[in-house]
């Protein structure tokens, strides 16, 4: 309650201020009801969103002065989504913000699980070893995968306009609530609900000076990361087992940047900056001890130190550079342990980062542009499969808008990426004889080819035609077991036009393609060699994984008389996805395909009328259709007990069919 | 520590801060312009653009308590000087700076900064994409409208951002459509020295500013993570679940082969992939803090 006394201070402060000023704003009332077809609702439908019936709506206020202005804004009050925020700004001296927004993010509803604790880091289950101990579904726990985060914050920024210095702050509280998926435990095989209890606090502070030719900032954060549930214990009344969770942590970090304006209209910027992030996750709670560590916990400490310089440079009205350079070195003292239950030691990750190129823009005349540049990029790390990676990237593009109603613009890029690892053909034995043959892809030598056009056409006022095409296409020819080529095709078509009577549309449509082949081996310890023996154990196989998705809406508004707009909106996306599979008769009958890999689709249709009764009051009346189905082959013919395994519906409430009808009134003042 | 201590009264100081502010008397004056050759005056220009000239008084820009165009030489801060512009008898772009389509967007951007390259984080502008590629402020605010100027978020950058647009409407997204997170969250549209012009020197650190929980340092680290989240994840939307790149197993396994279930094809008749994928038994790919070997198959 003690921080609530400054708010009538606050208030007493203001108000004589507000004396004679003006007021606008709109208050927003309404009204919903939705009608699921199925008769139940979908955390899809609700992924973030508070839909529930009832009464919605939101205010916005501004206060608006000579020397000053201020704004309120509440949305959606009482709900589950509800945000606010106070704003204001007091000209050419500071301006801020207070703002508190929550939501939630719905993961799965009726969920269901034998075990008890939910929402707690202690579960009891079953015990799985006599399923005569399991009870029948019909009396598991039901239970929702819904973690909700509100988010309280403050920004100032005092920015005096005749003075060289300015000051920013800001500071923000996370707090996430609820409970998510988490695996299946070893020992029972039950699909975990894990409680989700964090709170994040950010603070930043950056500090400016300026002047005509020279900006010089320095910054600083410090971030604190608290889980109140560490680890998470299971038992079926017998036997215990543990997992953890999240740590806790923090982060500091400063930096500062130097931007000073030269001839030639070039403009240098040097930026320097440090971020350590600390952890301590505390192994005392741990019933099994099994690694070695002085003070019973474990202690991760990364450091990354940063530094950059870009100088942009404006040779003529027509020529004008960029040359940059950027580095990043991460630094790993976190705690070296070795586990005793297995011997197995961490590896303490580094890496460190160096990016430089040089682009260039040149104008040939009033509407032709060019443009191209050079990109080379480094990487070193301490991890074997991935030791080095050099990136050498060209590009060319090329704008132009000759004709007064149609501009143009092509862009072509080609990257090369040589990438080695830190393996000793000599020291890799067993199963590790893999790495000779098996490239993974985040790092893999490639070549890839971009390409993209765009088309814009403005055939007349408020009548607008966009279209674009892109091409991404990755070949990871060096690569003998691994990702083999990946290609994307990506087509965006915009049209919006002002029709006679003031009738408004508005559509897009998209269509992507990707696909990509991977070869692979799946053998049984020994039997890593790719041309070695196939039998069913020990073969090589490929897999060629497909995706065409489309997407097509739009919205068209209709004024049916000086006071009624009519709205109508649709919008309907696919996604079809195929994963064939081959490998040698001799490994065994053949691979079944996938068909249904993500198979999904949303259909949207709205109608409203909007009736401005008056100058300041609308009513609106609407009805809105919602329909999603997702077909994806871990979740056709679903089961809660495949084998000896006990699930709990995660991530399976994805289908519904709603339809929501609702009224709004709407005041401006 | 107990929880949200240190922050407690930060609120409610801001919001006596925030009101203060406003409540503070004294303006910061205006500067005259020394060179009033051939100016003519906002009211002369209203004879003409009426409907400009009101809308511009609504706006901040009119406001006499900034140094701002009212404070100065209102329509012809921007526009420069009208008085030829009106012996010729008017005209679109007859003697007078207009901000028009076809204008030249650095020419544009010039007008504006001379008052606002001194705005905090403007001072990044030359180097930034939107600068570099034609986009100038008018292309995302209205010059004339509204007192906060500020564009509107995510549309106004969709209005170009066509692939994102598609991107933020998949299956599995970030909340940017439903309001809760927006572009500038991420993103500094007027520029900075990242790629993407992200607010971060690297993305990984602007990601754990919501997603702490992935901040570690984690006993058994899994490197992709340590190195770039975009490795796995579609930050925009996907139409793979939890904003993967690929569908899982597929996903894992273009890293992964070892011996027995990590190379294994799982087809439509496989257990593993129909009822199961990775994560169920490696849930903490993010990084694991256990003390037992398992943790560095995530496993624990």
């Amino acid at each position: 309650m003690k921080r609530m006394m400054y708010l009538p201070l606050a208030v007493l402060m203001t108000t004589p201020s507000f004396a004679s000023d003006e007021v606008h704003g709109d208050l927003s009332i309404g009204l919903r009801a939705t009608h699921f077809a199925s008769g139940d609702e979908s955390a899809k439908y609700n992924e973030y969103l508070d839909m529930s019936d009832g009464l919605f709506g939101d205010a916005n206020l501004l206060f608006d002065t000579e020397n000053y202005y201020m704004g309120f804004s509440a949305k959606n009050p009482g709900l589950d989504d509800q945000s606010y925020e106070l704003w204001g700004q007091r000209f050419g001296v500071a301006k801020g913000r207070i703002y508190f927004d929550e939501l939630t993010h719905q993961l799965s509803l009726d969920a269901l699980t034998p075990a008890t604790g939910i929402g707690s880091n202690y579960l009891l289950t079953p015990d799985a070893g006599t399923p005569a101990s399991v009870p029948p579904i019909s009396s598991w726990t039901p239970f929702d995968y819904n973690v909700e985060r509100k988010v309280f914050g403050t920004e100032f920024t005092v920015d005096p306009q005749d003075k060289p210095f300015y000051f920013k702050a800001s500071m923000e509280q996370q707090q996430h609530d609820g409970v998510m998926p988490w695996g299946t435990t070893n020992f029972a095989g039950f699909e975990l609900p894990m409680p989700v209890d964090y709170t994040t606090n950010n603070l930043m502070v950056e500090g400016g000076y300026r002047s005509k030719e020279t900006t010089a900032v320095l910054t600083a954060g410090y971030s604190v990361f608290e889980n109140d549930y560490d680890l998470l214990t299971i038992s079926n009344g017998t036997d215990i087992e543990q997992y953890s969770t999240p740590a806790d942590n923090y982060s500091y970090n400063f930096g500062g940047r130097l931007v000073q304006r030269l001839p030639m209209k070039s403009v240098l910027a040097l930026n320097a900056g440090y971020t350590r992030n600390i952890s301590e996750a505390d192994w005392r709670q741990y019933s099994q001890f099994f690694s070695p560590s002085a003070d019973n916990d474990y202690d991760g400490d990364v450091e990354y130190i940063r530094g950059g310089a870009v100088l942009t440079s404006q040779w003529s009205a027509m020529l004008d550079t960029r040359l940059f350079y950027n580095y990043v070195d991460r630094n790993n003292a976190s705690e070296k342990i070795t586990a005793l239950d297995d011997g197995t030691t961490n590896h303490l990750f580094e890496y460190d980062r160096h990016k430089a190129g040089l682009d260039a823009n040149y104008r040939l005349n009033k509407a032709n542009k060019i443009a191209s540049g050079y990109e080379f990029s480094y990487t070193n790390r301490n991890r074997e499969d991935s030791d080095t990676t050099k990136d050498n990237l060209i590009f060319a593009q090329l704008k132009n808008s000759a004709i007064e109603w149609m501009s143009t613009s092509l862009r072509l890029e080609y990257m090369n990426r040589s990438s080695d690892t830190d393996y000793s053909a000599a020291t890799l034995e067993g199963d590790g004889l893999i790495h000779q043959y098996f490239t993974p892809f985040d790092n893999a030598s490639k070549d890839r080819y971009k390409a993209k056009v765009a088309v814009d056409f403005n055939l007349s006022q408020g009548l607008d035609l966009g279209l674009s095409y892109a091409l991404v296409n990755d070949q990871y020819d060096a690569t003998q077991l691994g990702l083999q080529d990946d290609q994307r095709h990506e087509i965006y078509v915009d049209f919006n036009a002002l029709l006679p009577a003031k009738i408004r549309l508005n559509t897009h449509a998209g269509y992507e393609y990707t696909n990509s082949n991977f070869d692979s081996r799946r053998y049984n310890p020994g039997g890593a060699y790719p041309a070695g023996a196939t039998n069913a154990n020990n073969y090589n196989w490929s897999e060629e994984t497909t995706y065409d998705f489309f997407v097509i809406g739009g919205s068209l508004t209709v004024p049916v008389r000086h006071q009624l707009d009519l709205v109508f909106s649709v919008d309907h996306q696919w996604v079809d996805g195929n994963i064939d599979f081959a490998r040698s008769a001799a490994a065994g009958a053949a691979l079944a395909p996938i068909t249904d890999a993500d198979d999904y689709y949303k259909t949207q249709f709205g109608a409203k009328g909007i009736f401005q009764a008056t100058e300041s009051l609308s009513i609106t009346l609407g009805y809105l259709f919602e329909r999603s189905n997702l077909d994806e082959w871990k979740y056709v013919n679903y089961t809660y007990t495949p084998g000896s395994y006990y699930l709990s519906g995660a991530g399976l409430d994805n289908d519904y069919e709603a339809h929501q009808v609702y009224v709004i009134t709407k005041y401006h003042f | 520590m107990k929880r949200g201590n240190i922050f407690a009264h930060f609120v409610p100081l801001s919001l006596l801060l925030l009101c203060c502010t406003l409540a503070m008397g004294g303006t910061t004056g205006g500067k005259e312009s020394n060179d009033k050759m051939g100016f003519i005056g906002a009211l002369t220009c209203k004879d003409c653009h009426e409907a400009q000239y009101n809308s511009y008084a609504k706006s901040i820009h009119f406001k006499k308590s900034i140094k701002g165009p009212q404070s100065q030489d209102a329509c012809e801060t921007c526009h420069g000087a009208g008085a030829k512009h009106v012996e010729k008898g008017g005209g679109r772009d007859v003697d007078i700076f207009t901000f028009d389509k076809k204008k030249d967007p650095k020419e544009k951007s010039a007008r504006c900064l001379t008052c606002h390259q001194r705005t905090p984080g403007m001072d990044l502008w030359e180097m930034g994409a939107h600068n570099r590629n034609d986009v100038s402020c008018d292309s995302c605010h209205e010059l004339h409208a509204g007192v906060t100027q500020k564009p509107k978020d995510p549309e106004v950058c969709f209005g170009c951002h066509r692939d994102i647009k598609i991107e933020a409407n998949k299956r599995s997204h970030h909340p940017i459509l439903e309001g809760k997170v927006r572009c500038s969250s991420c993103h500094a549209p007027h520029g900075s020295l990242s790629k993407g012009m992200v607010r971060a020197d690297d993305p990984q650190q602007l990601c754990y500013k919501c997603h702490a929980d992935k901040r570690g340092p984690a006993a058994w680290e899994h490197p992709p993570v340590e190195e770039d989240c975009q490795s796995c994840h579609s930050v925009h939307g996907s139409n793979h679940a939890r904003l993967l790149n690929e569908r899982i197993p597929q996903l894992c396994q273009n890293c992964h082969d070892w011996s027995r279930h990590p190379g294994t094809p799982y087809d439509n008749k496989a257990t593993f992939s129909s009822r199961w994928d990775c994560l169920r038994c490696h849930p903490s790919i993010h990084g694991s803090n256990s003390p037992s070997g398992g943790g560095m198959r995530h496993v624990r």
